[in-house]
């Protein structure tokens, strides 16, 4: 849509032909950049159609529409319109008074939450919360697609005081916020893709001790507040800045439980290999998260545990859908010791996985799509079906991270391959006083233990 | 102010049982070997079964798990006739 | 560890031989079962491990310790110890308030006391649980289960608790209870999947009126947060298994990596825009009646449609089948889109299964060893001798459900078990309170305004 607007922005008649299902989202981007009377003609060619035919005659049934939409003069509305349908959001100072089940449904009813309870954000809350940040509060960590909202400190800090997460927790969501921005993840499309993709954060450093962010058994699951409330408070971010709301704006098709926190920090200390943020540039003693959009995860019993058996796991458990994908390999520390008492290092792991995980190319997406629209060359080239071709195009884009506790469990986390995203690491800003304040909130930790 | 109750289910935990009497001496005893599905089980107790012969001079059993899961019905009953034949039992958890 | 109880109980002495990592899950089990002294000996082979040196370093450590524990009579001091360790670990149990605070004490006194999920949780004061307690008939003493491992007493009071702490209303009480129902029937392995080291979440479909009538998104996005009655009738399911259940995460939960879908994994299927019955009338219950059917999965892909022709979506399915999940209790989750293109070519929902059962096969040497007693009874066909020959990754249809759910696009999903456990799909009927029709009124208007 954007490149529509861009269009009429030159002064040229533009009309997005636009599947049916995607039509208020595509009002709603035209909006946002300024074109709301955008001509859309909706189509029914199902997503993603392979048939010639069937396109064809979708294309048939409202060819009429596409030649008016080119043809009609604008209406005055069209011409002269006013912020349609679009409120102004992101009001400033207090918006709301009652009880906190009162507070809760307003906050549903506006569609500012995930559907669980928030902590209501009252002024003394995040003025609590900015404790964990220098940064000033109206200084603009970023523009979040697609409603290009303003991500100042004070409301990443609000955001932050809903999801239920600590001031100490602050700089780490902020240090994912700038993180996701960054364009090679590929935030704008992902975040309201049809994939269903939700943020991976990866937090590595003194600052996952600081804060008491899980990095062993079930770091991926509900239990430990640092790893729940910094993901759903990016999550939460996502929405209320960004402004990405579910079927609407998001697109996601069958959605994704990652969506609520998909956060682990790094066993450095029981791993085998420099960690993730060490690799990615940065000294040990910094901290850093680093992130990509997955909407696949894998777990698998290895197959054995010498070296070969547990990079097999993994190599023969990644679907071809995932071609080109980026990747998380997710290995426990006692398995990772075993490869690297092998002599393995990460990028050996990743080396094997990248060049081994091959299928027959009758199996492959590209060469079923070609086959389908009945063209011989395809990207993995115009091959005989039982050739085997590589699944992961991009050995750049997969990394190894160690996690997780004792059992012989392998985990596989896989991003998108059609859009070029990239891993993307940013270190965390600590605050002055970041000592007094971990000091202050290290007591909030289960006892049960 | 909230006063709140406990989302805590109760639990009829049985009495607190002793555990039962010591062999004193493995010498020439029978001990039983409880191997679950779980991989390394099996080649685990293996090794013990040999340190056991080796050094202390007992006899080994064993009893296979089909599956991870407390024994039920018949199997529980086969599990019982086997523990009837045996002085002791080594049970391997968590591999 | 319940079957070397089972040996203390026939009066011979018993040793658990036990990976370091699963020390406190195992003295747990035991005390669950009243022998909080049964000796546990610690080894350090690496899990799993298939290389004769580790195993062979970590038993030879072990051994003495194996035999001091086989022989030495039972210690007083152990035994006090033992004792104490039981008593100290039922807290919280005590009936009326346990706890007198502001929002944020009593969110932080619950997280300090391992009953929450690490969100803020909605306070479960006498006075809301009451109200929560209006969405069932059911007397709040009534015993709906007893949960492993603890086998803590599941009461309807108890799991309206927890249903108000994870932000449910209370018509989706009614849905929670029968979810509680389906997961402790022993054909769901309830007992083995919420404490192994897999990960495995609960994968909740709601069928039926009460569907529509709570509000469940079984549309575009029905699992990610956004939708209050998905959301919180997962949760409230997975606050149940924490605190009556008593299953804790690195203690009992023993998944290695974790699963996000533990925050909640619940969608309903769209039986408006489906071509076919509803999950629930396959499984046997009437149209009209509602239920809620589940099972364990591990496992989440989702593949673009590889084409839209009928083949091409069979073909996306039964392609993209990791081939360590061989056999593997399974959804197949479909958007109205496709179901239609498969309805259209004369298929109904057990034949396009069939299909996908008949086309996705994998080479022998991409899949996990199998134990020989495992493998005793399956035909060549099922597992042949050969590494390089093929072999289906489904050997029966009835692993498989297909779910239609999901909003406009191209995707298609698979949520996927395990094959190592003979679990099966078990489906519960929801039973509603006689006022239902007023309660759904009552809350009816608590939506996002945009979806309203």
């Amino acid at each position: 849509m954007y490149n529509l607007v861009e269009v009429e922005k030159l002064g040229k008649p533009a009309v997005a032909l636009c599947n049916v299902g995607f039509v208020q989202d595509a009002v709603a981007s035209a909006a946002v950049r300024g074109v709301p009377g955008l001509r859309i003609v909706p189509e029914e060619i199902p997503s993603e159609c392979t048939s010639r035919e069937e396109i064809h005659s979708g294309v048939d049934r409202v060819f009429d529409q596409i030649l008016r939409a080119l043809l009609d003069p604008p209406t005055d509305r069209e011409s002269s319109p006013e912020a349609q349908g679009l409120q102004e959001e992101g009001v400033e100072g207090v918006v709301y008074r009652g009880t906190l089940e009162e507070v809760n449904r307003y906050f549903y009813r506006m569609g500012w939450t995930d559907g669980l309870p928030i902590v209501p954000p009252t002024p003394r809350a995040v003025e609590e919360m900015l404790r964990g940040t220098d940064l000033e509060p109206d200084h603009v960590v970023a523009h979040l697609p697609p409603r290009m909202g303003k991500a100042t400190v004070e409301k990443i800090a609000v955001n932050a005081v809903m999801a239920g997460a600590l001031p100490t927790h602050l700089p780490v969501v902020i240090a994912a916020v700038e993180a996701l921005l960054d364009p090679r993840t590929w935030f704008g499309t992902y975040q309201v893709s049809t994939g269903s993709w939700a943020p991976f954060v990866v937090v590595n450093g003194p600052v996952r001790r600081d804060v008491g962010l899980n990095c062993s058994s079930g770091a991926l699951s509900p239990g430990n507040m640092a790893n729940a409330a910094i993901g759903r408070a990016l999550s939460l971010v996502i929405r209320n800045i960004g402004g990405a709301r579910p079927g609407i704006e998001d697109m996601g098709v069958l959605g994704n439980p990652g969506k609520w926190s998909m956060v682990a920090g790094e066993w450095e200390e029981l791993s085998p290999w420099p960690p993730l943020h060490v690799d990615e540039g940065l000294s040990p003693e910094r901290s850093a998260v680093s992130v990509i959009f997955v909407n696949t995860f894998v777990q698998v019993l290895g197959y054995g545990s010498e070296p070969e058996d547990l990079v097999r796991s993994l190599t023969y458990n990644i679907p071809p859908t995932k071609k080109d994908a980026t990747a998380a390999l997710l290995l426990p520390p006692h398995l990772a010791r075993i490869l690297a008492q092998a002599g393995w290092q990460k990028q050996d792991v990743v080396d094997f996985v990248w060049r081994y995980t091959q299928v027959p190319a009758c199996q492959h997406p590209d060469w079923v799509r070609a086959r389908r629209l009945g063209e011989r060359h395809t990207r993995i080239g115009a091959v005989d079906p039982h050739v085997a071709v590589q699944v992961l195009g991009r050995k750049e884009v997969i990394r190894v991270v160690v996690v997780g506790g004792p059992g012989n469990v392998m985990g596989i986390v896989l991003g998108g391959g059609i859009m070029p995203a990239q891993w993307v690491t940013r270190q965390v800003q600590l605050p002055r006083t970041w000592g007094r304040l971990v000091t202050r909130y290290r007591g909030v930790v289960p006892r049960v233990r | 102010m909230y006063e709140v109750l406990s989302p805590v289910g109760k639990t009829e935990l049985p009495q607190p049982q002793p555990i039962a009497p010591r062999l004193g001496s493995l010498e020439g005893r029978v001990i039983g070997l409880f191997v679950n599905s779980k991989p390394v089980a099996p080649v685990l107790l293996e090794r013990v079964e040999e340190l056991l012969r080796d050094r202390v001079g007992a006899r080994t059993e064993r009893f296979r798990h089909p599956h991870n899961r407390e024994l039920l019905g018949e199997e529980l009953l086969a599990f019982r006739r086997w523990v009837a034949e045996v002085d002791a039992v080594v049970g391997a958890v968590g591999d | 560890m319940y079957n070397l109880v089972e040996v203390e109980k026939l009066g011979k002495p018993a040793v658990a031989l036990c990976n370091v990592g699963f020390a406190a899950d195992a003295r747990s089990a035991a005390m669950v079962k009243g022998y909080p002294a049964l000796r546990v000996v610690l080894e350090r082979v690496p899990c799993e491990a298939t290389d004769g040196e580790s195993i062979e370093r970590g038993v030879v450590e072990a051994i003495g310790e194996v035999i001091r524990a086989l022989t030495v009579p039972l210690q007083e001091e152990e035994w006090e110890e033992a004792v104490g360790r039981m008593a100290a670990w039922r807290p919280g149990e005590a009936r009326g308030v346990v706890y007198r605070g502001n929002y944020e004490e009593v969110n932080r006194y619950f997280y300090r006391m391992g009953w929450t999920d690490g969100l803020p949780i909605v306070p479960p004061t006498p006075r809301a649980v009451e109200e929560m307690l209006r969405g069932t008939d059911l007397e709040p003493d009534h015993v709906v289960a007893h949960l492993p491992p603890r086998m803590g007493k599941a009461t309807v009071e108890k799991i309206a608790v927890n249903a108000v702490m994870a932000g449910a209303l209370p018509t989706h009480l009614p849905v929670i209870i029968a979810a509680v129902e389906a997961l402790v029937d022993p054909s769901a392995w309830y007992g083995t999947y919420q404490v192994s080291t897999g990960s495995w979440a609960p994968f909740v479909v709601v069928n039926g009126p009460v569907r529509r009538d709570v509000g469940l998104n079984c549309s575009s996005g029905a699992l990610s947060p956004g939708n209050m009655a998905n959301a919180a009738i997962g949760r409230a399911i997975r606050l149940v298994d924490r605190n009556i259940g008593g299953v804790r995460p690195g203690i009992e939960d023993m998944g290695v990596f974790g699963n996000p879908g533990k925050y909640t994994l619940v969608l309903g299927e769209n039986e408006e825009e489906s071509p076919w019955e509803p999950l629930h009338v396959e499984q046997g219950f009437g149209r009209e009646e509602s239920a809620v059917s589940v099972f364990f999965p591990n496992t989440y892909v989702q593949a673009v449609a590889m084409g839209t022709d009928p083949e091409s979506l069979v073909l996306t399915l039964a392609r993209n089948v990791p081939a360590g999940k061989r056999n593997a209790l399974t959804a197949i989750l479909m958007i109205p889109d496709h179901a239609r293109i498969l309805a259209q070519a004369g298929w109904s929902k057990q034949e396009v299964v069939r299909r996908v059962v008949e086309v996705a096969r994998i080479p022998r040497y991409r899949s996990p060893y199998m134990p020989p007693e495992r493998a005793e009874g399956l035909s060549p066909r099922e597992l042949p001798q050969r590494e390089e020959d093929w072999m289906p990754a489904w050997t029966d249809p009835a692993q498989i459900r297909l779910v239609v759910t999901g909003g406009p696009g191209s995707f298609m999903a698979l949520w996927i078990s395990s094959g190592l456990m003979p679990a099966r799909w078990v489906t519960k009927r929801v039973r509603l309170p006689k006022a239902w029709g007023r309660l759904v009124v009552r809350y009816r208007g608590i939506v996002p305004r945009h979806t309203g």
